[in-house]
């Protein structure tokens, strides 16, 4: 334990921040006990019960003593058994049964007054009620000793038998003398005889407590305030029942509030409660609309003997607040202003004053407004992060799912086999086209395309293909030759040979050497050599020509002479020349030569 | 008897946020005010202990049970433990909170300062036979051991200002208590005043800012 001198200290309250939820709830506690009254309606109906026993019992006593002819000492009664009661601590309850039992017996007010304190004696000694000792004792005085006898006191059965009540007296104050001034000194009897004075006290509260009903209720008579009393309560019982409700509803508000309410008063601090003042705002308002300071006010009326300090200053700061926050909602400009003449009276407050604890309470609040933005800003990256890894994993899973397709399977194994390039390309795009990989399956495509070109040499080859060749190239100069040779053939159409005058000079045939003539015969010398005229006959082992063309087969080989058809048309009709026509047409398509009979043959 | 001072943790706070030169500054004059009374309480720890055999000597410091040994005395330990600080202390039974203070640290010296302050004979002797965890009564063999114990460390002083309220057994002592009541609360007077001078040129500088809701 270190030793202290303390210089300079300040006032904190008493663990006031760290109990503060305490103090609520103790708050709340209290709050609760003053409001509903616990205590003080349990000790009220008591005190009232006690009294109402009490006046009864009175009442009976005062009859009886009334029916016996001793009403006049009904005061002087009461005055002994007070002293007896607070004497020896025993209860009217007890005592004055016993005294008006041995008043009936006796009908002597001395003779009743001793038995009553031979019966105290009994009772102490005995651990018996007074009431059964003073039976015992009546009953004696009538001659009836059983139940003397029964008491244990040790009287002679001869003195019972007797029947002497004086004697039979006489041995049992022998017996009992000073049993109940002994008794009422132990701290038992101390105890019942403070009890006995609280009950009576009890008793006179509760007579004070009924008076004050009635005097408040303004009530003549009992019946009056029976009928004020019922009423009451079916108001008080409805109204607490809504404030216990609302006070269920809003514990968690009240609560806060509670630590609310000492955090901005009780530390003195000016900036705590400017930043609390808000949240006080809020919370008052939420209690306004839940109708608590209404269902306060109205406990108020209802509970005036209840009415704890506690309660009444908490629910009058609602009220305080309720209209301060009015005053802000009403009017910005005017709460401004007030939390300016706050910080003057901050400024004006001496060494215990806020010292620059506002600015760096304000300069906190703003720290925790960006805090709440920064944390804002992590939730929603966070979220968004969230919802990227379910996506991400969504994709996994269906990735995960792929793994039991079958055709995927068979493709994934067949992968794991030694592939050509080709084959892995093709297998990769038909597990793409399974997986639904549209991008994938585009650019496996491609290569597998251009590696299929490259493979055969293909693309290179087609690379190098030449341009195209023209049929049509050349066509013009043959053509050109063609026509220029039919030009020469018509002009020689045009310019028929003439008969040569001069034998040693005949004109050529107008058949080129080496072409045959109309007959399929060759004409001409039959190497091409210049050759003699030949006469234009031409026999069948072939010659020469008048022009000394050879005329014959080129070797001299007999000539087979085609076969002819000789067709005697004879009134032809259109029917038999189309006969014709079509038989020539079948001979030159069975390759058959057909001619049609010329003059030469 | 300490001086209440409202808004002197808030004003410590604040300087140490707005005004740190001022706060060097505060530190500075606390020094001054307070050091005085620490030299001197700590001049008055003896540099031998009272009683021989209560010097220090290396030895376990628990027993065979595991609990602390009674301290023995040592000097050095002792003047280290007198301090003055003005870092708050925890709240205590009565809701106040220590701001600045003089304290005295260690076992031996809180021993050597208030030795004696409720049983100036020593403590009622009981002898071996007492209840061994019965720490109110003594357990030696010497029955006067407690009043020889106590006479041996010397008078004990009233600790008390005149301006303090409360005088009784809780504000006398040897060390800090002694030298605290020979100042005659001209310590406390230059503290309080230290502090207020602060504050008030603290104030001057408008650190309150308009804030709206």
């Amino acid at each position: 334990m270190s030793i202290v001198i303390d210089i300079a200290a300040q006032f904190t309250g008493k663990k006031a921040f760290s109990q503060a939820e305490n103090a609520a709830d103790k708050l709340g506690r209290s709050v609760k006990h003053a409001l509903i009254g616990v205590g003080v309606t349990a000790f009220a109906k008591s005190a009232i019960s006690a009294f109402a026993a009490n006046e009864k019992q009175l009442a009976t006593f005062k009859n009886s003593l009334r029916t016996i002819g001793f009403e006049f000492a009904t005061n002087d009664s009461l005055a002994f058994l007070n002293s007896l009661k607070l004497q020896y601590g025993v209860a009217d309850t007890q005592l004055i049964p016993a005294y008006e039992q041995l008043l009936t017996t006796t009908r002597s007010l001395a003779a009743s007054q001793n038995l009553t304190n031979v019966a105290l004696d009994i009772a102490a000694r005995q651990g018996i009620s007074v009431t059964e000792a003073a039976d015992a004792l009546s009953k004696a005085y009538l001659g009836n000793t059983k139940s003397v006898g029964a008491l244990g006191l040790g009287i002679s059965k001869a003195t019972l038998a007797s029947g002497n009540f004086a004697e039979i007296l006489k041995e049992i104050t022998n017996v009992t003398k000073g049993a109940a001034s002994t008794a009422a000194d132990t701290f038992a009897g101390k105890l019942a005889r403070v009890k006995v004075a609280a009950d009576t006290a009890k008793e006179s509260i509760g007579a004070g407590l009924v008076e004050a009903l009635m005097q408040i209720t303004k009530s003549t008579d009992i019946e009056t305030l029976q009928g004020k009393i019922i009423n009451f309560g079916n108001t008080a019982a409805e109204t607490l029942g809504n404030l216990g409700k609302i006070i269920s509803d809003n514990i968690v508000l009240i609560k806060a509030f509670g630590a609310l309410l000492l955090t901005a008063f009780a530390i003195n601090k000016i900036a705590a409660f400017i930043i609390a003042l808000e949240k006080v705002v809020k919370t008052v308002v939420m209690l306004r609309n839940a109708a608590l300071a209404a269902a306060a006010a109205e406990m108020f009326m209802l509970n005036p003997l209840a009415g704890a300090v506690m309660t009444a200053g908490m629910f009058a700061a609602i009220g305080l607040l309720i209209k301060g926050v009015d005053a802000i909602s009403n009017s910005a400009d005017k709460a401004t202003q007030n939390l300016t003449n706050l910080f003057s009276a901050g400024k004006a407050l001496g060494v215990g004053g806020d010292q620059g604890g506002a600015a760096k309470y304000a300069e906190g609040a703003a720290a925790r407004a960006a805090k709440d933005a920064k944390d804002a800003a992590a939730a929603q990256l966070k979220a968004t992060k969230a919802q990227t890894k379910a996506i991400q994993d969504q994709a996994k899973l269906k990735k995960a799912s792929t793994l039991f397709d079958m055709d995927t399977i068979q493709i994934m194994a067949a992968l794991q086999n030694k592939l050509t390039e080709d084959e892995k390309l093709r297998l990769s795009l038909q597990l793409a086209l399974l997986q639904g990989n549209a991008s994938e399956a585009e650019r496996l495509g491609k290569q597998l395309a251009i590696s299929q070109l490259q493979t055969t040499n293909l693309a290179q080859a087609i690379a190098n293909i030449p341009m195209a060749l023209n049929p049509f190239k050349g066509w013009g100069s043959e053509i050109d030759n063609l026509l220029a040779k039919l030009i020469e053939m018509y002009r020689l159409l045009q310019n028929p040979p003439t008969q040569p005058t001069n034998p040693n000079n005949p004109p050529l045939p107008i058949l080129d050497p080496n072409h045959y003539d109309a007959a399929g015969r060759y004409i001409g010398t039959p190497f091409g050599q210049a050759g003699s005229n030949v006469s234009t006959f031409i026999g069948s082992q072939g010659g020469y020509d008048m022009a000394a063309n050879y005329v014959g087969t080129p070797f001299g080989q007999a000539q087979t002479p085609a076969p002819i058809t000789n067709i005697y048309v004879n009134g032809a009709t259109q029917q038999l020349l189309n006969e014709l026509r079509n038989g020539l047409i079948d001979s030159s398509a069975s390759g058959s030569f057909s001619t049609i009979n010329s003059p030469a043959g | 008897m300490p001086t209440e001072v409202k808004g002197l943790i808030e004003l410590k706070k604040a300087l140490k946020d707005y005004a740190p030169n001022l706060a060097t500054q505060l530190d500075d004059q606390m020094g001054l005010a307070l050091g005085g009374v620490v030299k001197k309480a700590q001049s008055y720890a003896p540099a031998v202990s009272p009683l021989s055999n209560w010097s220090y000597r290396k030895r376990s410091e628990k027993n065979a049970e595991g609990k602390r040994k009674f301290p023995l005395y040592n000097s050095a330990r002792v003047i280290k433990g007198i301090q003055y600080s003005g870092t708050p202390r925890k709240t205590n039974r009565n809701g106040f909170k220590a701001v600045y203070y003089i304290i005295n640290k260690s076992a031996e010296g809180a021993i050597y300062e208030t030795a004696g302050r409720k049983n100036p004979n020593g403590q009622p002797w009981v002898g071996s036979k007492g209840d061994p965890n019965d720490h109110t009564v003594s357990h030696s063999n010497n029955p006067n051991a407690g009043k020889q114990f106590i006479q041996a460390f010397g008078a004990i002083y009233q600790g008390n200002i005149e301006s303090s309220t409360k005088r009784g057994r809780y504000m006398k002592g040897r060390l800090i208590f002694r030298a605290w009541a020979e100042d005659g609360g001209k310590a406390n007077a230059a503290a309080l005043t230290a502090i207020y001078n602060v504050n008030e040129q603290f104030k001057r500088k408008q650190y309150f800012k308009k804030v709206t809701l």
